[in-house]
């Protein structure tokens, strides 16, 4: 087991290498040259090359990827183009609201999808079935930029219950947490309601049966038990996915995350700003994906046992 | 005569295919006694498997499969018990192991566990006791270091070991039936023979009924004292097991009894029965076996012959034989 | 013999039935799967013909009827530059279906015949191939979508790029680890013995077979497809104002919220119904394939 988890960290660092490089070069793909929009449209050319010279862009390729590389490690991720603060320092305050979202999306999403799911498979064909499934498969085709305004619309104009934007309270929290949660919702109920589907039709359900189990206890000890393991794995992934929904929900609330950083920094063009955000999602997003199938390995115990 | 433990009587099945019902079993009917080793014999798709669910009360909800006829079990019939009645009969007092030792197991929960909820299911002994029985059980199956064991997963344990797990688990409440739905197929021919002389030895302990499914005559000769013959969802013979080889009375027993490759036929092709076995419902007229009948005569593709007793318990149902 | 009637016409019938046709006679009888592909049929209508059924022209404004609540002569409502919305609806659809199928056909050829060519030639060309979806992959699909648009920019065309590049390495995979399971199986094997030439096999057999899959992997990514396109439209990197693209008019119609929330929700029932109908449509198509399989 421990040999299993200490490969799959081994497996991940390969791709974080790659994925800094590509994230490197991102700049120097771009057309244009780098020194002079950080010195200004209207620099002279000595000063060009003084920046140039300073951001160290005279330099070979690959000393200036490990230029870079070592001063990630310090915690230093280069300065806004626009603002010329640390990109760490405009980095650091939002890391938390993000996470909050994407967080608290999660949980409601799991709390409540989960067992709609499996509501859904236990009565499959039924009234409630259809009914779960309909409101899934809206929940998934349901824009979450809409979904937010409309959301705004009601409890915010119209009743005037929850503010619109911002970032403080637990009232705050609601609704974009509801809004980016929609939709993970609904995935999760179509999926645990396959999963457990899945997982009914197997022979050991008929054994349970057969052995004069009542029909709780097989839906409970048997086909669930089995059916959760791809259900969890399943819900650790969509945290992921989430970290992209979140972009789209801070814009429509205000929330004062990364996502937001990251959207303002491509309409301004600010690189440095760019690149650092999205080195952050991707290494949290391959960080989440290697927890995931960690967790699936413990939950298994075919693959806990079997070194 | 002994006791009949189980009477089936006009026993038929349907089943939902999109938009008709289809026939899976018409109107069969056999019994088992009491401490008596049935066979039911036939091909894949006789009706021979589903059946036996029906006798255990697992067939599917009737939105997509529908039974009529009567189970009577010790008189009563199964059909009309309510589920909680049905539920303390299952796994209790008839038991039923499967195919597919492979994925028959619940694969996240240790094997001793998976008896200790058998027995848990219909009796209230403690914790210990439970365990106690559970490591006798499994030593009782020919399985080494019963206690090890117990602690095992499915997929630690090979084929063979499952099967016997699965027997330790149906016997640990003394049935008074055991159905074995083709025990035996998916087993390697080695771990066949020793499994078989396992369920033997169980039987002969416990006194139990047992209705053997195979489409194997070599296990029917093994260990069954009467056998059934199922074609397409129909009983065509029934006879005591010497009776049964010595003198097939059906075109169709008397084929696979043909059909069996022996060392003595060295050089001569092998006999097989020539067509195909009729999807279901595809034949609404005369005898099932008709088609495909060397001996088929124009009334036996109009008319449905009877089972009728031909010899002293020796049941057929065929026009050609009397 | 007698083989029942019943069961002579269905051995006629499965003799002149492609699987195509009872593919599509099992959408057919469901009665969602009709309603869906109603619906696209409009839409494709609208993109095709949108002067036919838009009543009023699309840009031009008229400023004394401006923030006007849906009603007889304005079915949507006029924004606020007293343009027509439903006119602009109808127009804003050629966007939407760009983006849904342009963009996940093209990510789904590419990454097929990536996936195959990975698949069955292996080597190094696969690992590179694999450790570049790795990459791609290491990205949320929209995050990726946000990178693409501040390398190349804004627009629609863009956007379609954007979400075909991140469609691409999700089908690659998929294709790739069925080519695999294909090129196990014996009748490949079989090929091989005889000497078929590799890009005959690839062509006849294990493309073929890849088909059922990147079928079913479509209709998934389609609705994303489209809500992701509109997301970045909505935070402004996709089509400009006043392009009448619906993730575009939401972005501008939250504005009004409070004045006009007609302005915002009708485009958002657009795209919302769109999605709706690729999404059912999808479902019923994998349904029918199932029980494809089933039989």
């Amino acid at each position: 087991m421990l040999s299993y988890i200490v490969r799959r960290i081994a497996a991940m660092i390969p791709i974080l290498l790659l994925v800094s490089i590509v994230i490197f070069l991102f700049i120097r793909i771009l057309p244009g040259d780098p020194a002079r929009l950080v010195a200004g449209e209207d620099a002279s050319a000595e000063t060009v090359a003084l920046v140039r010279a300073e951001l160290g862009l005279d330099q070979p390729i690959v000393r200036q990827y490990l230029i870079y590389m070592g001063k990630l490690f310090q915690g230093d991720f280069g300065y806004s183009y626009r603002s010329h603060k640390p990109v760490a320092e405009l980095m650091a305050n939002r890391i938390v609201p993000t996470a909050q979202l994407a967080f608290s999306a999660l949980i409601w999403a799991a709390l409540v999808g989960i067992p709609l799911g499996v509501f859904s498979a236990i009565n499959r064909g039924r009234w409630l079935d259809r009914s779960i499934m309909v409101v899934s498969v809206s929940g998934i085709s349901i824009p979450a930029f809409w979904l937010g305004i409309l959301l705004v619309q009601f409890f915010c104009v119209r009743w005037g219950l929850l503010p619109s934007g911002g970032y403080g309270g637990v009232k705050n929290i609601v609704l974009p947490s509801l809004t980016l949660g929609a939709h993970v919702v609904a995935t999760m109920a179509r999926f645990g309601r396959n999963s457990l589907l899945e997982t009914l039709r197997q022979d050991y359900v008929r054994t349970a049966r057969a052995k004069g189990a009542r029909e709780w206890q097989v839906i409970l000890k048997h086909a669930l038990r089995n059916a959760l393991i791809p259900i969890v794995t399943m819900s650790a992934m969509q945290l992921g996915f989430m970290l992209g929904g979140s972009v789209v929900v801070e814009s429509v609330f205000a929330w004062p995350g990364v996502g937001r950083l990251l959207i303002a920094s491509v309409t301004e063009r600010d690189y440095p700003v760019i690149q650092a955000c999205m080195l952050l999602f991707s290494f949290t997003f391959l960080f989440i994906n290697m927890v995931t199938d960690l967790m699936y390995a413990i939950i298994n115990p075919q693959i806990r046992l079997d070194s | 005569m002994s006791k009949r433990l189980i009477e089936v009587k006009d026993l038929s099945i349907q089943f939902r295919s999109e938009r008709s019902w289809v026939t899976a079993v018409s109107r069969v009917s056999f019994h088992i006694g009491a401490g008596e080793t049935v066979g039911l014999v036939g091909e894949s798709g006789c009706g021979k498997s589903v059946s036996s669910l029906a006798i255990m009360g697992l067939l599917p909800d009737r939105r997509t499969c529908r039974a009529q006829g009567e189970i009577l079990y010790e008189g009563r019939d199964l059909f009309s018990c309510d589920r909680e009645s049905m539920r303390r009969i299952r796994g209790n007092r008839i038991s039923m192991i499967f195919q597919e030792p492979m994925t028959c197991l619940n694969p996240v929960v240790p094997v001793g566990k998976q008896i200790a909820e058998a027995i848990r299911l219909h009796n209230r002994p403690d914790r210990r006791e439970i365990d106690a029985r559970v490591v006798s059980l499994l030593a009782m199956v020919g399985i080494p270091d019963p206690k090890g064991a117990a602690k095992r997963y499915p997929f630690e344990l090979s084929g063979g070991m499952r099967q016997r797990v699965m027997i330790a688990m149906v016997m640990s409440c003394s049935p008074q039936l055991l159905i074995a739905d083709e025990p035996t197929t998916a087993l390697d021919v080695t771990i066949q023979a020793q499994i078989l002389d396992l369920i033997r030895g169980m039987k002969e302990k416990s006194g139990a009924a047992t209705l053997m499914i195979t489409h194997d005559l070599g296990v029917i000769a093994d260990i069954c004292e009467r056998v059934i013959i199922m074609y397409a969802g129909q009983v065509v013979e029934e006879a005591e097991k010497f009776e049964l080889f010595d003198h097939p009375a059906h075109p169709y027993t008397a084929a696979l009894l043909k059909s069996i490759p022996s060392l003595s036929n060295k050089g001569k092709k092998l006999y097989s029965i020539r067509g195909s076995v009729p999807s279901p419902g595809s034949i609404e007229k005369g005898c099932v076996f008709a088609p495909r009948c060397s001996l088929a005569k124009p009334r036996c593709l109009a008319e449905r012959p009877e089972l009728r007793d031909i010899a002293g318990g020796h049941l057929c149902r065929c026009w050609e034989v009397d | 013999m007698e083989i029942s009637s019943a069961a002579k016409r269905k051995n006629a019938r499965e003799r002149i039935d492609s699987p195509l046709r009872r593919i599509l006679r099992k959408v057919a009888s469901n009665p969602t799967g009709v309603a869906s592909l109603a619906f696209i049929l409009f839409l494709i209508l609208c993109v095709a013909f949108p002067g036919l059924i838009a009543p009023f022209d699309l840009a031009a404004p008229d400023y004394d009827h401006t923030l006007e609540g849906p009603g007889l002569a304005h079915l949507f409502g006029t924004d606020e530059y007293g343009r027509d919305i439903f006119s602009r609806v109808i127009h804003g659809a050629k966007y939407t279906l760009q983006i849904g199928l342009i963009s996940v056909f093209a990510g789904a050829f590419v990454g097929t015949v990536l996936g195959v060519t990975a698949g069955y030639y292996g080597g190094l060309y696969e690992t590179v191939v694999m450790r570049a979806c790795d990459v791609l992959l290491a990205f949320p699909g929209m995050l990726l979508a946000i990178g693409i648009i501040a390398l190349i920019g804004t627009g629609t065309w863009n956007v379609v790029i954007a979400v075909a590049v991140y469609t691409v390495p999700i089908f690659t995979r998929i294709i790739r680890g069925n080519t695999i399971e294909l090129k196990n199986l014996v009748y490949v094997e079989a090929a091989r013995a005889i000497g078929l030439k590799d890009r005959w096999i690839i062509l006849r057999h294990i493309l073929p077979g890849t088909f059922s899959v990147a079928i079913v992997y479509i209709t998934m990514r389609i609705g994303s497809a489209i809500l992701t396109g509109a997301a970045l439209s909505f935070v402004g990197f996709g089509a400009q104002p006043p392009t009448p693209e619906w993730g575009t008019m939401l972005s501008s119609g939250r504005n009004y919220v409070v004045t006009a929330p007609h302005v915002a929700l009708f485009p958002g029932i657009a795209i919302f119904l769109t999605c709706l109908a690729f999404n059912l449509l999808g479902d019923c198509l994998r349904d029918a394939l199932d029980s494809k399989i089933a039989e």
